[in-house]
């Protein structure tokens, strides 16, 4: 993180007003272009294979629950439907209410896109469905994007001092500390993200393994993962080059949400972040696997 | 009244105030400062459509690609080999009119040289040149088929980082 200089002196004298008036108007612009910019836009990107007739909800839905408040500006669905699908319309779901609609084409590849401005709050569980074809028939493919932002503004609550001419330099301290503060508050606000991984398809039988991965191409802290099934139970080992952890046992229908706090060093070696899942009983369809990340700059 | 100050103390200010405007830029560069996003495909890979084994996804930003990570599972205790494209979905996207843009696919190879079957083998790779991604453009990430025989389970990640955007 980088630090912004301390005032080393104390000043005497008076100020002129247009040298002063140019010192704080150019600060205070950086600070807030700045502090607008400390948006950080992100998809979540979960891709379902093979969704039939009668699959269950826990076979068409990924569910989030993130450790800070997010905002939701969209959702994007993209469907592959296999020759002679007549199936129908698929309906893309957001907390149980309708928010899209895709016409899939047989043989062929279908999108849709419905902006929002939600906030999705800390620690509270949503949850994003699409319908299986309502009439006999697959869908080869639907691939969920969620359009997500974490904002971390930090000058809601900053007034700089008022600084006129004639005052004494006194006035610019208190003006500058002020400043100072507030840009720190902006270098030391984390950036938050998500990424996410989706098994689906061969169900893995008893004892079985398999491995979701995911990239970080930069620092950061693992915050958070949650661990999703459709049935029976299952444990996991989340690695990170020489770094592993066992997560929890993992019910169908419980999301599993653990909070590691483990720190991730992209030159540590691999790039590659991973679940490595163990089936404990039944036969598991999907898993789904999302990650939160931080950095503080 | 003195409107003006010591030139020294003045000049002792600026300089303060210019040293935090340049910290708050450097602190601003989003290629340090962002983050990354990923694209992860699902397990199975073989035989497949190559519309099944693949995601589209819509970036809301201007990406770099860093790299590839995958994992995978093979059924039978053979080497094999596997190959990830990143293209755009749309044809003719953008034309021949941004040479700096990702126009091309990208071919990364993934090795699996284990000796025994259902072992699970990790790997990565970074580009040999830079490729980038334009917002408001839907991209596709395509596992293709692995060599010579299937694989049980395969977990492909595309990373990337924000282009920079200073002050």
């Amino acid at each position: 993180m980088t630090a912004i200089p301390p005032i080393a002196n104390v000043y005497e004298g008076y100020v002129h007003q247009r040298w002063v008036a140019n010192l704080v108007e150019r600060f205070h612009r950086i600070l807030r272009v700045l502090d607008s910019r400390r948006v950080t836009k992100f998809p979540i990107v979960a891709t379902f294979n093979s969704i039939a007739s009668g699959d269950a909800p826990e076979r068409r839905r990924i569910r989030i629950r993130p450790p800070v408040n997010l905002r939701l500006v969209g959702i994007s669905a993209e469907v592959a439907a296999p020759s002679g699908y007549t199936g129908g319309d698929i309906g893309v779901y957001f907390s149980g209410t309708q928010r899209l609609t895709v016409s899939p084409v047989a043989d062929g590849e279908a999108s849709g896109y419905v902006g929002l401005r939600t906030t999705l709050n800390a620690n509270t569980t949503y949850t994003f469905e699409v319908d299986d074809p309502p009439a006999a028939g697959t869908l080869d493919r639907v691939t969920l994007t969620l359009q997500c932002e974490h904002v971390a503004s930090a000058l809601v609550n900053f007034s700089a001092p008022i600084v006129r001419a004639g005052e004494s330099f006194s006035r610019v301290n208190a003006w500058w500390a002020a400043a100072r503060a507030a840009a720190q508050a902006i270098l030391t606000r984390r950036r938050y993200w998500a990424i996410a991984a989706v098994h689906s398809g061969t169900p893995p039988s008893a004892s079985q393994v398999l491995q979701l991965i995911h990239g970080v191409a930069v620092e950061a802290r693992l915050e958070r993962h949650t661990l999703d099934i459709d049935s029976g139970t299952a444990t996991g080992t989340l690695g990170y080059a020489a770094t592993t952890r066992t997560t929890g046992t993992c019910t169908a229908g419980t999301l599993l949400s653990e909070d590691p706090a483990l720190a991730i060093d992209t030159t540590a070696g691999q790039n590659g972040l991973y679940l490595s899942y163990t089936n404990v009983s039944g036969t598991q369809n999907r898993v789904v696997h999302v990650l939160f990340l931080s950095r503080d700059a | 009244m003195t409107l003006f100050t010591t030139s020294r103390n003045q000049a002792d200010l600026q300089a303060e105030v210019d040293a935090g405007v340049d910290d708050l830029r450097a602190a601003s560069d989003p290629g340090a400062a962002y983050t990354s996003v990923c694209v992860a495909l699902p397990g199975h890979a073989t035989g497949a459509d190559p519309r099944v084994a693949s995601v589209i996804f819509l970036p809301h930003d201007d990406l770099e690609l860093s790299g590839f990570a995958y994992s995978a599972q093979e059924g039978t205790a053979t080497a094999k080999r596997f190959t990830v494209q990143l293209e755009h979905a749309d044809d003719d996207a953008l034309g021949d009119d941004h040479p700096d843009q990702l126009s091309q696919t990208v071919p990364v190879t993934g090795a699996i040289t284990s000796a025994s079957s259902a072992s699970l083998v990790r790997g990565s790779s970074i580009p040999s040149r830079r490729y980038f991604l334009r917002r408001g453009v839907r991209y596709r990430l395509t596992v293709n088929d692995p060599s010579p025989s299937p694989l049980t389970h395969l977990s492909v990640a595309a990373f990337f980082t924000i282009r920079p955007r200073r002050v």
